[in-house]
């Protein structure tokens, strides 16, 4: 008996000593997915973890421009709402369905906010991209739950991948760097909430256009429909107020999607359509955008949270916080403030660079713009 | 379901917490559940065939000792019956390439069919064979519990590659008392360990070298590389394989027959053939050589010859006849192709000219006084053996003999970084690779010592043996060639 119970030990230790290391070695073989110093999809999604529980009265979901056009911490400045953006680059419709049940293990937001921006996506996506949305969840029923959805088509090996990364990324063994391993050691804590903070700036030359009606048909995808449906009504079930909000996006929205997207909310009820493309928030196309299209940087992100915050404000009450949670969110308050310094000098010298540019551009081509105004006088006056 | 694969292995698993869990006298009866339904995940209705032949050996069985008069006559269509099963689904459109163009005058043709094979048709069937024979010459007794006969036939660690078994090790073993030992299972999850190591981290990443150098037209020393590796990716995967089936039957206290003996040191192609795939040489020796020796009409044969004034000479016949039907069925059994005529007749010949010129090698060797005992030697021999076995290897693996003379005559000796960038594999990969097959070569040495690795192992501290178990466990989870961009290849001599 003995030594079969020094046997039983011994093997348990020794698996709890792999376990151990492989969740070290998932640590290391995990990708990066482009995370800057303090922000990026690792932080946004381990960072939602560390928040108190049941603290946070909204929740952002959404794509690459939610999680680039929000920033919670400052609708929390500016009104006192507390809020998480629990966005991911690319991520699917589907993936709210999900999100929100995990989420809710954790927190019961009042309202949720999400991007409609999803639905216009097709069904199949990059597996970088559901991974940065399944990866650094929770490996739970609910993670487990989501990879064996038959809309993902996972064999057996892809599944067990998402619990244990290490089995997807072990070929980055030739590619490894030693901030690979420092990751391990990184505070994964997100002081932005979740937010990405843009700091590019770059013109966007086709905005004037993009709302115009097109001659074409838009319909609602049917997995959209299904999945939407089952997020809707998991939501209604919690009581949890759903605001659908427009982002603009001259790259894949337009004005047949957005008379599409109206249509197909207006089955439900209690969804709200917030509708961004109006711009009464005083979107600079110039200088507001990373990407020209469709990526807010901080000061489209500042615009767009303090317009969402208004609407808000006086549409919802929210309950009075705790000491301890005011005094959470305020600490995380400083230190947003803090390493937002470096952020907003990134975007100060970005700023100038491309006003510095566009000046250039207008001196180039004005000549040539008064040239062309001449010659068509001229002609004019010949005529 | 591969064996190299996670589902194997939680396979395994299952069936060793109910193997555990029922009472011992009924144990066999979970690895037969677990090998029909093995069996089933692999071939699906394929499985009602190995249920069918495995009727047919067992009546055979009860009925030969029965009829003294007539059982040469049972043992012989009994042999051929199973034999047909095994011509009909791997053999037909083989056979009806040849056959076809000599029927051709009277207007008859066979008509062929790519049949799904089942699964180790090529292992069971000659189990099957060395069974009957066995019950035959009064060797065993036949098996009066048909379940067990079927679980001796389809036992799911042995079905898909071998070894070849004999009935009467595996029947003591199945009706053993097999009793829980945790040290035993330690070295079997060692062994396991070790088999997915050789498969995955060294054959599979040579595959992906040899595999680009076999379909491209490059020349230079890169090809004479490829061929090297590809000796060293078939028996890492082969062996690999017997590795892991082998720690998977000792869960269950179940000892499979030895497979290798560090073939690379062997010193003649006599020799490799004692220790590569050992247990196919046994039974060809005891299911071909032996027969075809006592049959009449090498009886006759040797009658005649042995009158001949050159004794040599009729010596040579002597071994030549019989071992001719030896290596042809060795060729034969590894494809339905003469490609693997070839490569059986490629050792025949190497060897018969080593049997026949032996005389004028002892001279040579008499006359430049060398010390045969010597070790330079004898690394003389291990080298020109190994050589020897890289080409019987080309052989194997070209798509075609012309493909393997044409790849021959692209070997050179030039080599460039830009035909390394080609080759399939990276830098680093080449590193691993060279790391690991020295691995190897120091456990294969330690091995031809006589130095058992694991029992070595199995005998340190826990503070020396838990660093080696998690190397192992990460080499293959980190360096393993497996998941999405390559599958884990399947095992080579599973396709037989």
């Amino acid at each position: 008996m003995k030594k079969g119970l020094k046997n039983a030990i011994s093997f348990v230790s020794f698996i709890c000593l792999l376990l151990i290391l492989l969740k070290i070695s998932d640590g290391i073989f995990m990708p990066s997915y482009q995370e800057s110093k303090k922000a990026g999809v690792r932080y946004t999604i381990k960072g939602f973890y560390k928040i108190p529980k049941n603290s946070i009265d909204v929740l952002f979901l959404g794509d690459s421009s939610m999680f680039n056009g929000v920033s919670p911490m400052e609708l929390y400045e500016q009104t006192g709402i507390t809020s998480y953006n629990f966005s991911t680059p690319s991520a699917r419709a589907y993936m709210y369905y999900y999100w929100i049940q995990e989420i809710e293990k954790y927190q019961q937001p009042k309202v949720i906010v999400i991007d409609p921006l999803t639905f216009y996506y097709s069904q199949k996506e990059k597996e970088t991209h559901t991974r940065k949305a399944i990866d650094f969840l929770k490996n739970d029923e609910i993670k487990i739950k989501m990879i064996n959805d038959d809309i993902y088509e996972y064999d057996f090996e892809t599944k067990l991948s998402f619990i244990i990364p290490t089995l997807r990324f072990h070929a980055r063994w030739e590619e490894l760097k030693l901030s690979d391993i420092k990751k391990i050691f990184k505070n994964y804590t997100s002081y932005t909430l979740g937010y990405n903070v843009g700091t590019a700036v770059k013109k966007n030359n086709n905005y004037e256009h993009y709302m115009d009606p097109k001659d074409k048909k838009v319909v609602m995808k049917d997995y959209v429909k299904e999945y939407f449906d089952k997020f809707y009504h998991y939501c209604h079930e919690k009581s949890i107020n759903i605001v659908v909000l427009g982002i603009p996006d001259e790259n894949v929205w337009g004005y047949n999607e957005n008379e599409a997207l109206k249509e197909f909310l207006s089955g439900y009820d209690n969804v709200y359509y917030l509708d961004a493309n109006n711009n009464e928030y005083n979107l600079d196309w110039d200088y507001d955008f990373t990407d020209g299209k469709s990526h807010y940087n901080l000061s489209g992100a500042s615009k767009m949270t303090k317009y969402v915050g208004e609407y808000l404000t006086s549409h919802y009450t929210f309950e009075k916080k705790s000491n301890k949670i005011t005094k959470f969110y305020d600490s995380y308050l400083k230190k947003y403030k803090k390493i937002m310094v470096d952020y907003e000098k990134k975007y100060q010298d970005n700023l100038l660079k491309a006003q510095k540019k566009e000046q250039k551009r207008i001196i180039k081509e004005e000549p040539k713009k008064e040239e062309k105004e001449t010659a068509k006088e001229i002609h004019k006056n010949k005529k | 379901m591969n064996y190299a694969s996670i589902q194997f292995l939680l396979f395994v698993l299952a069936t060793f917490v109910v193997y555990y869990l029922v009472p011992s006298k009924v144990r066999w009866s979970i690895l037969l559940i677990s090998s029909v339904i093995f069996y089933y995940l692999f071939s699906k209705m394929l499985i009602i065939y190995l249920i069918l032949v495995t009727l047919f050996v067992y009546i055979i069985s009860r009925i030969i000792t029965k009829y003294e008069k007539q059982k040469k006559k049972i043992l012989t269509i009994s042999i051929l019956i199973i034999v047909l099963g095994l011509l009909i689904f791997k053999y037909n459109i083989f056979l009806a390439s040849i056959i076809n163009p000599l029927i051709k005058i009277f207007k008859i043709e066979i008509k062929t069919h790519r049949f799904i094979l089942p699964i180790g048709i090529s292992y069971f069937t000659l189990d099957m064979i060395s069974y009957i024979r066995d019950v035959y010459y009064k060797k065993i007794e036949p098996e009066k519990n048909y379940f067990k006969l079927l679980l001796f036939f389809s036992f799911f660690p042995k079905i898909v590659e071998g070894p070849f078994c004999k009935y009467k090790d595996m029947s003591e073993q199945f009706n053993a008392q097999n009793k829980f030992d945790y040290e035993r299972n330690r070295k079997a999850l060692l062994l396991i360990g070790l088999g997915f190591f050789k498969k995955l981290v060294i054959a599979d990443r040579c595959a992906l070298m040899v595999d680009t150098i076999f379909d491209s037209n490059l020349k230079g020393l890169i090809v004479l590389i490829a061929i090297l590796l590809y000796t060293i990716q078939i028996y890492c995967d082969f062996s690999g394989c017997i590795d892991i089936i082998g720690g998977v039957a000792e869960l269950f206290n179940i000892k499979l027959p030895k497979n290798f003996n560090q073939p690379f040191f062997s010193k003649s192609i006599q020799e490799f053939w004692q220790r590569w795939h050992i247990t196919l040489g046994t039974w060809l020796k005891e299911n071909i050589f032996y027969p075809v020796s006592l049959s009449k009409i090498n009886i006759k044969l040797n009658s005649k010859v042995r009158k001949w004034k050159n004794k040599h000479l009729s010596k040579f016949i002597i071994i030549a006849f019989p071992l001719l039907f030896v290596w042809l069925v060795n060729g034969l059994w590894h494809g339905a192709s003469w490609k693997y005529i070839f490569y059986g007749m490629y050792y025949y010949v190497i060897m018969m000219i080593g049997v026949f010129a032996k005389p004028l090698f002892d001279k040579i060797i008499k006359l430049l006084k060398i010390d045969v005992k010597s070790k330079l030697f004898q690394l003389f021999q291990m080298i020109r053996t190994f050589i020897i076995v890289n080409f019987g290897m080309l052989f194997f693996r070209a798509s075609s003999i012309k493909k393997a003379f044409e790849m021959i005559s692209r070997i050179g000796l030039n080599i460039s970084a830009k035909i390394i960038h080609k080759s399939g594999l990276t830098k680093e990969n080449y590193i691993v690779l060279f790391i690991t097959i020295l691995l190897l070569l120091i456990y294969e040495i330690l091995e031809e010592k006589g130095i058992n690795i694991r029992e070595k192992i199995e005998e340190k501290s826990l503070l020396i043996r838990w660093p080696i178990y998690l190397f192992i466990i990460f080499s293959i989870l980190i360096f393993g060639i497996y998941g999405p961009g390559f599958d884990s290849k399947n095992f080579i001599y599973g396709g037989f």
